[in-house]
């Protein structure tokens, strides 16, 4: 099966689509999404370009995972199915988080917020990459896999940010837990992915459909 | 053109994110010995509140409420040596006090909400993050504020904000206060459970919020 180790890189090619940053830069609430935002204008177009090329001087971007025998781990009802489960940590450092609440201090609150929206965007783009790296090792052996799923989501409780850190050395990457279970630097991600024979049938991560954050949800089902 | 008309203008100005047109109309009112505390109130302030309106109904992007916010600030920061040698003084809409509560470090969010509060009158003392309840409920005391904010990310720090308005409770001085809570993980529920005043999901609800309040 899949080799258990610890995959551990830096991502220095992150690119971020439009699409992502106006995501983060669009106004939402719980119960739904407004799909028919305005679109953007050429003035704010501009800002977003003059930010992009702050923001990817800023990525420190790295990521850990590894993937465990499902039995070596605490039980979790997230990973009954699993027979395996990987576990990863990504980051985009701490100098753009920085850069952006230096910014909302000098009253830059435009730069500021755009900034920290390429650091959301950015982060995510670190835990797809990784994601798809794990999906190539699985699908090479010919198991199935769930979506990525975190602690604090998908009725997976938050306290178990301490079950991913226990397994995998955050500190490699210079990811740190504090005693609230949250990541520092602020713009990290933590999630597992289930891999199994079957897991398609069973989708742990997709009951998010029917929790009530679905629309405030970063892992929100379409 | 009468001072209606300026007003407009101005309001005009936030709304259309041109800050040098608002600069030269503060200008203009000062040159011109207009009324400032009706040109921030009936000029540029209506002007950052249809703003708000336009990022509520989702006209506008997060960076054009907060570049509404940013002219504003810009235009007020015009008139204030004037307004303040006068001894003039902006009505205010009240004192508010905002912090992420212990345990929490985002800031982002909180800065976003202490800037429109800002931009429709409130003044804001701003804690910063991971703040204790306890130096939120003593600076409170001692800063006579109308309204406590307490930020937060995740339900492991939530509790966090149950612990303010215990503390305002054990002191005998919870009805002193409106405490407002803000974060992802808020909900109405949570208000009822902690006894807390109203929650508010962006910058501009917590605007209206705390001016329900007042």
């Amino acid at each position: 099966m899949v080799p258990i180790l610890i995959h551990r890189r830096n991502y220095e090619e992150i690119t971020v689509r439009e699409k992502d940053i106006v995501y983060y830069l669009q106004r939402s609430n719980k119960s739904s999404h407004n799909s028919s935002q305005k679109v953007l204008t050429p003035d704010l177009k501009m800002q977003l370009v003059r930010m992009e090329s702050i923001a990817v001087t800023l990525y420190e971007s790295k990521g850990i995972f590894k993937i465990f025998k499902a039995s070596k781990l605490p039980f979790r009802e997230c990973f009954a199915e699993a027979e395996r489960v990987a576990l990863a940590i990504v980051t985009i450092g701490k100098s753009l988080p920085l850069e952006a609440n230096n910014r909302m201090k000098s009253g830059e609150y435009v730069d500021g917020v755009i900034l920290d929206a390429f650091g959301s965007a950015g982060v995510e783009q670190v835990a797809d990459q990784v994601n798809r790296e794990i999906v190539d090792i699985v699908k090479s052996q010919n198991f199935e896999y769930s979506q990525r799923f975190s602690p604090g989501y998908c009725q997976w409780n938050v306290k178990d940010q301490e079950l991913i850190f226990q397994n995998l050395p955050g500190e490699d990457i210079g990811v740190s837990l504090t005693e609230g279970y949250m990541m520092k630097p602020i713009k990290s991600v933590s999630f597992a992915i289930n891999i199994g024979k079957n897991i398609k049938k069973s989708r742990w991560e997709t009951r998010c459909k029917s929790c009530e954050e679905r629309g405030q949800c970063t892992y929100r089902m379409q | 053109m009468d001072a209606e008309e300026i007003y407009k203008e101005m309001a005009d100005s936030i709304v259309n994110l041109d800050q040098e047109k608002a600069l030269k109309l503060a200008n203009q009112a000062l040159n011109e010995e207009m009324d400032l505390l009706k040109v921030i109130e009936k000029g540029f302030g209506e002007g950052i509140r249809k703003v708000g309106d336009l990022w509520d109904d989702g006209e506008f992007f997060l960076p054009e409420l907060m570049s509404g916010a940013q002219i504003m600030e810009k235009a007020v920061d015009v008139l204030t040596p004037k307004l303040q040698s006068s001894g003039s003084e902006r009505q205010s809409s009240g004192k508010v006090l905002l912090a992420t509560i212990e345990g929490d470090i985002h800031s982002i969010g909180k800065t976003i909400v202490a800037t429109m509060l800002r931009a429709n009158g409130f003044q804001v003392i701003d804690l910063g993050t991971d703040v204790k309840a306890e130096k939120i409920v003593n600076v409170a005391i001692n800063a006579n504020v109308d309204i406590i904010g307490v930020s937060t990310l995740l339900t492991t720090t939530m509790l966090n904000q149950k612990k303010v308005i215990e503390i305002l409770e054990q002191k005998n001085i919870r009805n002193n206060f409106k405490v407002i809570f803000g974060g992802a993980p808020v909900t109405q529920g949570w208000v009822d459970e902690c006894h807390a005043d109203g929650y508010a999901e962006n910058a501009v609800e917590s605007v209206k919020l705390a001016k329900s309040l007042m």
